[in-house]
């Protein structure tokens, strides 16, 4: 009994979770669409409409935090080389519960998204984000993180899948609000250039954002060091 | 001579007109990390043509055996998966046993030319256009080489795109999105322009 008091002691120092401001980096800072460019194919090809890139978005996030959570379980004995076909395995897997589920959700949407939607299963927040961030937290700050970039991912597929639809149809969402017609923008060269300029501005955006929070907290230590 | 002809015909096709990265942004994220060395842009451009094209010549036969089947479509990317983790794994062996150097040198990056969206994407479009074996092998051939020739503009353009020229929020990756934009129109254009109408 007395060796296994400090044994739980462990376990429960272990347990909180250190909410910290790294753990929304995946939404700006580390977007993979916009500031990191990691994943990007089903958002510059598929995301075509508000419903495309909502069904993109939801299963982005379904694979990848059920992998994700499945694979930190697998032993880091296994040398990286041989555990990623593990992740690669346990993605497709999670796919076809995904998939099911999104098609009596979205019933035509599902086979419209076609080729991009089983690449899902190779994104590179499996493959490399595993190694180089996710597993080295804890496993309830992993989740958080991964969430977060699972929005960010979808925040962004989402947008630019409005904004195409907005710009080639006229309409959000099958709602006509404009008589546009630029079917360019559904085309990959016009995937391609808006997300480059949407990352570009965004990039510039947060910079500026950025910049100023560092100039405001000089301008207070300043301050503080006056009084 | 007819199987050289839809050969070539087929590997032209991918390369040009289904560019893996213009046209059909399989595996862009790679063709980054690729494009910034020569040495990385030829390693993984010889392993991503030589697990496709293996790949290929597998999941022809599971094709036409699994085609008429009406779930197919939903376990096919775990059987794909299956069977490129087959020949990484055999691969891998081979390399190691014959070739140990070989392997200690390409043992940090191999596995971004096996599980990559150009490799399974060149897999589901030969499903989607269901041709002979010969066109199976030449889609993938074609599909590998037409991402090394993109790797290749990339890497060319590469330094200019991240030089101070460019504005600082646009350099690097989203002017290499827009670059990759207006390549992609000019390969759009190869699918055909008819002035008749």
């Amino acid at each position: 009994m007395a060796q296994q008091m400090p044994k739980m002691k462990k376990l429960r120092e272990k347990k909180p979770i250190r909410f910290d401001r790294s753990l929304l980096d995946g939404l700006a800072k580390q977007n993979v669409v916009l500031m990191t460019g990691i994943v990007n194919a089903p958002v510059v090809i598929a995301a075509t409409t508000f419903k495309k890139g909502t069904v993109i978005a939801l299963a982005f996030a379904f694979i990848s935090m059920l992998t994700i959570f499945i694979c930190s379980f697998v032993p880091k004995k296994i040398v990286y080389t041989l555990r990623v076909i593990i992740y690669a395995l346990v993605g497709s897997v999670i796919y076809i519960p995904t998939v099911l589920a999104l098609e009596e959700i979205f019933p035509r949407t599902v086979g419209l998204i076609g080729i991009y939607m089983p690449l899902i299963i190779t994104n590179a927040l499996i493959f490399s984000k595993t190694e180089s961030r996710f597993y080295l937290r804890k496993r309830g700050e992993m989740m958080i993180d991964v969430f977060f970039f699972s929005v960010g991912f979808g925040a962004v597929s989402v947008i630019v899948g409005m904004l195409r639809e907005l710009i080639t149809m006229g309409s959000i969402a099958d709602v006509k609000l404009a008589e546009l017609n630029i079917s360019a923008f559904e085309a990959p060269f016009g995937g391609f250039i808006m997300v480059g300029i949407m990352a570009g501005a965004f990039r510039a955006l947060y910079n500026y954002a950025r910049n100023r929070r560092i100039k405001q907290n000089q301008l207070q230590k300043d301050k503080n060091g006056e009084a | 001579m007819d199987i050289l002809v839809a050969f070539i015909t087929t590997a032209m096709t991918a390369m040009f007109v289904e560019n893996a990265i213009f046209a059909r942004a399989l595996g862009t994220s790679v063709a980054f990390y690729a494009s910034r060395k020569t040495d990385n842009m030829i390693g993984l451009g010889l392993g991503i043509l030589y697990v496709t094209t293996v790949s290929c010549f597998i999941t022809y036969w599971i094709d036409c055996l699994m085609y008429e089947n009406e779930w197919y479509w939903i376990v096919m990317p775990l059987i794909y998966t299956v069977v490129i983790s087959i020949v990484y794994t055999g691969t891998l062996l081979l390399i190691w046993r014959f070739l140990p150097k070989l392997f200690k040198s390409i043992k940090k990056y191999v596995h971004l030319s096996v599980f990559n969206a150009a490799v399974l994407g060149a897999l589901f479009l030969n499903e989607v256009y269901h041709g002979s074996l010969i066109e199976y092998l030449g889609f993938g051939v074609g599909l590998s080489a037409g991402f090394m020739i993109a790797v290749f503009f990339l890497h060319i353009a590469n330094e200019r795109l991240n030089s101070e020229l460019v504005p600082a929020a646009f350099r690097g990756m989203p002017i290499m999105m827009v670059f990759i934009g207006i390549l992609s129109l000019a390969f759009y254009a190869l699918t055909g322009y008819n002035t008749s109408a």
